[in-house]
């Protein structure tokens, strides 16, 4: 099987979770879709080097953040996008709050990049605090920090805004 | 778990559920893929602000990686025998075997949930249904989230409806905690999803559900009127409304099992070992022996004419055996039918046509039981979630770990497979 099979055999296998976390982390689908398809495309000319990877989805992902990452640096604005939000598709089976629901994918959008990005990878695809590392390119303290931050700024926003609606 | 309270919880949770809103990724690895064969091609790229800003060095860098497709462009062109597109997903079609003809066709549903895995079934006519499963709704595959799906033609393609708001079912393993595990539509309006302990009902396709009171081991409904069995009793209710009332009962009004009817007839085993019998959708009832001789009724369906099946347990000196009544359970056929395990799920098209699955393969019998033909098999774990025919002709298995929906319409004689992705 050469490269260009590989390649193709981990697209179709592999997109579908790389656009989950691309959603989560753009919050557009247009925006996790380019950010999918650049990925992978930036990635294809060295493909033999992510088939010999002992884990070959952790090396894109690796991949797919660095892009968000470069990606939100270059774009003048801190705001990110998200879409119209689609109806709800059974959405109420873990039980959760509406309003609390809504207002949390709307604080995370407020959150600092390399923030959110270890959220979405410690609370959405359960990587170990090593691998968030690795795909950050920092610390496993740092990330610690971040999701620690991170959580904190979600609950202290939380709070904020639960305030200014009481008021 | 107080999801509220706890934000790890709460957040992943929302991020569960936002994925969920991600875009098919079916399409966008073809158009990935596409791409990447296309000699010195420009990519489609939908969010135009994502180049802007982007200066001398990216456009050299850009040049460069078209320089670098056009390279892998000619490879690819020159290499012969290469085809430009594959199969969209990976096919179970390796674990799926068709030993009789016709079953040989394995198509890969439509559907807009990762991983989904069937855990009941429920159709109004051969092409309007409904699906109660659980589907992966993160990247972490332990993380499952459970999910309604309808289908308008015959479950190649399947979309979400709303899920009553209850806890997260899976596996089935729905016997304390507040949530469903079974559904059925009475027609393309009303519905009822249930478990042992909740009950809900929707009148709008499933778009939006209202609680009723109490649950459900078993609900059947047909010809206007929803039958259950709830705490050991029997109640029946109009259909699309919250009327629920105890039926009164020859003996002890204590049912031992679940719900099974066709056309009007309803069966429903007593408790004390026999079984009652409605030939009027539960507007009287009489009781029945139990027809097993020394041992006991393990299951019984109902065929689609109407005709009775029941399964006996093994008993000393006798292995487990086949009975089926055409008469709403005054007599069963002579000589019973031959079975395995009896651990098998049964179902019948009609009196004589009657369909195991055992061991994952589907069998058919046309002489009551006396002997038998695989006309299905398939080797994913498990032997069925559910199996049952609509009609005389129309019949749907769900193999046991839920990823498939066999499907006939000739009375079992050819199956078709539709695997969920």
């Amino acid at each position: 099987m050469d490269n260009h099979e590989l390649f193709a055999r981990f697209v179709r296998e592999q997109t579908a979770a790389l656009l989950r976390s691309a959603y989560l982390l753009t919050g557009s689908a247009a925006a996790a879709e380019d950010l999918v398809q650049d990925t992978l495309l930036r990635l294809l000319p060295k493909w033999d080097r992510v088939a010999g990877a002992d884990v070959p989805m952790a090396y894109v992902r690796r991949s797919l953040v660095n892009g968000f990452l470069n990606q939100r640096r270059r774009q003048s604005s801190s705001e990110l996008v998200i879409d119209e939000l689609p109806e709800r598709i059974g959405g109420r089976d873990v039980g959760v709050d509406v309003t609390n629901r809504d207002l949390v994918w709307r604080l995370l959008a407020t959150l600092p990049d390399r923030q959110r990005a270890a959220l979405v990878m410690r609370f959405f695809d359960d990587l170990a605090d090593e691998e968030i590392a690795a795909a950050l390119g920092c610390r496993v303290g740092t990330v610690r920090s971040l999701v620690s931050r991170g959580l904190a700024a979600l609950r202290d926003q939380a709070q904020r805004e639960r305030a200014v609606n009481q008021s | 778990v107080n999801r509220d309270s706890d934000p790890e919880d709460l957040l992943r949770a929302v991020l569960a559920e936002y994925a969920r809103q991600a875009p098919d990724g079916a399409r966008l690895a073809e158009r990935i893929i596409t791409e990447a064969d296309r000699p010195g091609s420009v990519r489609e790229r939908r969010g135009a602000a994502w180049w802007r800003g982007w200066t001398l060095p990216v456009m050299a860098a850009a040049s460069m990686a078209a320089v670098v497709a056009l390279i892998v462009g000619a490879v690819q062109w020159n290499r012969p025998h290469r085809t430009a597109s594959h199969p969209a997903a990976s096919s179970p079609q390796s674990s799926l075997l068709a030993p009789s003809s016709g079953a040989s066709h394995v198509s890969t549903v439509d559907a807009p949930f990762v991983g989904f895995r069937s855990m009941d079934l429920t159709f109004v006519s051969v092409d309007e249904g409904w699906t109660l499963g659980n589907a992966q709704c993160s990247n972490a595959p332990s993380l499952r989230c459970y999910a309604i799906m309808h289908t308008g033609d015959g479950g190649a393609r399947w979309t979400a409806v709303s899920n009553p708001p209850a806890g997260v079912a899976i596996d089935g393993a729905c016997a304390t905690s507040r949530c469903i595990d079974h559904i059925r539509f009475a027609d393309p309006s009303t519905g009822y999803a249930f478990g042992p302990n909740v009950l809900f009902m929707t009148t709008d396709g499933g778009q939006h559900w209202t609680e009723q009171e109490g649950g459900a081991t078993s609900l059947e409904v047909a010809n206007g009127t929803a039958i259950r069995v709830f705490g050991g009793t029997l109640q029946i209710s109009p259909v699309g409304q919250d009327a629920w009332r105890s039926v009164t009962l020859p003996g002890t009004d204590a049912v031992g099992g679940g719900v099974v009817r066709a056309l009007s007839r309803v069966y429903v085993p007593a408790a004390a070992g026999g079984f009652y019998v409605s030939p009027d959708d539960g507007k009287t009832w009489t009781e029945q022996p139990n027809p097993c001789g020394g041992t006991s009724i393990q299951t019984m369906a109902a065929a689609a004419d109407g005709s009775l099946v029941v399964v006996c347990s093994p008993g000393t000196g006798a292995g487990p055996h086949l009975l089926i009544s055409d008469d709403c359970g005054r007599s069963f056929t002579p000589g019973p039918g031959r079975l395995n395990t009896g651990q098998e799920t049964i179902a019948a098209a009609d009196r004589s046509t009657v369909f195991v699955v055992t061991g994952g393969t589907l069998e058919r019998s046309v002489d009551h039981g006396r002997s038998w033909t695989a006309v299905a098999e398939d080797t994913t774990p498990g032997n069925a979630a559910f199996l049952g025919f609509e009609n005389q002709r129309t019949g749907r298995w769900i193999t046991g770990d839920g990823s498939v929906i066999w499907t006939t319409r000739d009375a079992g004689r050819t199956w078709t497979a539709r695997a969920f992705g």
